[in-house]
């Protein structure tokens, strides 16, 4: 009995063998791109992750989920890429007949067949690379997954003396991020250039206002900054702002806008309702990333205390709280590229 | 190298009143301006070079950092991009007797080192940070100092 070679190999076995293979590739790419660790956004993977946020709870998390099987995607792209690269760029050049290794007919096909799409290695490098600035644009899901529970973590930290039953919403940290251009309504609505810099927010604790991207002017000269992230910003230092007026009553909304840096039309459009705010400068590596904004309906929060002179100070949890939290989102923060669209 | 000496952070998180816009406004330092420690060390040098003192600061960020010397054998280390000041070092040599004579006077010099730094900062925002470290010196003067006057 002789022993057949590869090529000789039955047809009916071949063709359930490259079926399996199909299956199992469209399995791991349908994995890849829909599943696995990280897509806490989507629900279907639950058993996977108890913490999962079902869809309907804001246009962001939507969007979020979307961004993350964008990034599965290009993460797919740009390694099949780089690999057929590697692939492509390895193949012997020349007449393989003449190789002094014997090899099998079809490895020799198979090489022949990679001699002849050898230009691709041009426009696959260039893929490769495109994916991977797409990606980094976009920003790794489990850091921005990682910011989101740094954020809850904030909220429930510094608010834990409030009451139990008051809304999530009635307490929550927000972070935004400073970015030279922003093409949004807030552009328009302050008559500010849209490449005069900004602070956008990216993300926000809890589940509920997410819908609304915010925006605030954040230029270089700081006595113009809108607002208490652009105002912290520019001032580098955290900003306490308590005891505001209640914004529920328009007569107050001049005196509001003037404590919260903003004008008193942009506080009644936003139908804000926080009495106070603390505002923590962001620095990476160095460089000022953007803010941390804390806001309340509470006018006086659980973390600050005012001396007889009128002086705010934080207490002992406030001051190793801010601490920490700064500390704690400047690492997180050196895993998202500058670039990154949050 | 010496361990580093835990600073009390309540006394350094100490609120000043600033005048943002038109708001007269408590303002407290950026957590990453305050020092969370400190410590004095002798940085051993290569067989040609000279020890040197050096005193560090240690902050919950990090960063790269860039040499700032100034006259009288004063060299700085300061972060590239926010301009925190994070380590001095001395030349043993340029130290004067009157400096070493005692921990008070040695806090002394230092203190008139850092002042110098603020006086040629080109950025005025950090001297708020120049003035924690000076304070930072000031509450555990006498563990970092009694190395350096010895």
């Amino acid at each position: 009995m002789t022993r057949s070679s590869p090529s000789m190999a039955p047809a009916h076995l071949a063709r359930a063998t490259s079926i399996d293979v199909r299956r199992l590739l469209s399995l791991w790419v349908g994995i890849w791109l829909f599943g696995g660790r990280g897509n806490c956004g989507n629900p279907r993977w639950t058993p996977r992750c108890p913490d999962a946020v079902p869809l309907s709870t804001g246009v962001k998390r939507v969007r979020r989920l979307w961004r993350n099987r964008a990034f599965r995607l290009l993460t797919f792209i740009q390694w099949s890429s780089a690999l057929a690269v590697v692939g492509l760029g390895a193949i012997p050049k020349g007449d393989l007949s003449r190789l002094s290794i014997k090899l099998p007919t079809l490895v020799i096909s198979a090489l022949t067949i990679g001699q002849d799409w050898a230009l691709l290695v041009i426009p696959l490098a260039v893929l490769a690379g495109v994916s991977k600035l797409l990606r980094e644009r976009l920003g790794a899901p489990w850091a921005w997954e990682l910011v989101k529970d740094v954020l809850d973590s904030i909220r429930n930290l510094t608010f834990a003396g409030e009451p139990p039953h008051d809304p999530a919403e009635f307490h929550r940290a927000t972070l935004f991020k400073r970015q030279r251009i922003c093409f949004t309504k807030a552009c328009l609505a302050l008559r500010r250039w849209p490449w005069s810099g900004w602070l956008v927010s990216v993300e926000r604790s809890g589940h509920f206002t997410l819908k609304r991207r915010v925006a605030f002017y954040a230029p270089d000269k700081a006595a113009i900054a809108h607002g208490v992230a652009g105002r912290t910003l520019a001032c580098g230092n955290i900003l306490p702002i308590i005891n505001l007026p209640d914004p529920e009553d328009e007569s107050q909304h001049e005196e509001y806008a003037r404590r919260t840096f903003v004008t008193a039309s942009w506080v009644k459009e936003t139908g804000i309702r926080a009495r106070s705010f603390f505002g923590i400068p962001v620095e990476v590596r160095g460089k000022p990333w953007g803010v941390i904004v804390i806001d309340s309906r509470d006018p006086c929060p659980p973390t600050v205390v005012e001396d007889i002179n009128g002086h705010l100070e934080l207490n002992d949890r406030g001051r190793t709280l801010f601490l920490a939290i700064a500390g704690v989102m400047s690492k997180v923060l050196t895993r998202i590229k500058p670039w990154a669209i949050g | 190298m010496g361990d580093w000496i835990g600073l009390d952070l309540g006394r350094l998180n100490r609120p000043w009143i600033e005048r943002v816009g038109q708001v007269e406004l408590s303002v407290l330092p950026s957590p990453f301006d305050v020092p969370e420690a400190v410590r004095f060390a002798v940085q051993r040098r290569a067989w040609w070079g000279h020890d040197r003192q050096v005193i560090e600061f240690a902050y919950i960020g990090n960063e790269p950092l860039r040499e700032v010397r100034l006259s009288g054998g004063v060299e700085f280390l300061l972060g590239r991009f926010s301009g925190r000041l994070h380590q001095i070092a001395f030349d043993p040599e340029d130290v004067p007797a009157w400096a070493r004579s005692s921990p008070v006077n040695a806090l002394q010099f230092v203190a008139s080192t850092i002042h110098s730094l603020v006086e040629t900062s080109p950025r005025p925002r950090r001297s708020r940070n120049y003035q924690l470290a000076q304070e930072a010196l000031q509450m555990q003067g006498d563990q970092v100092f009694s190395a350096f006057v010895g």
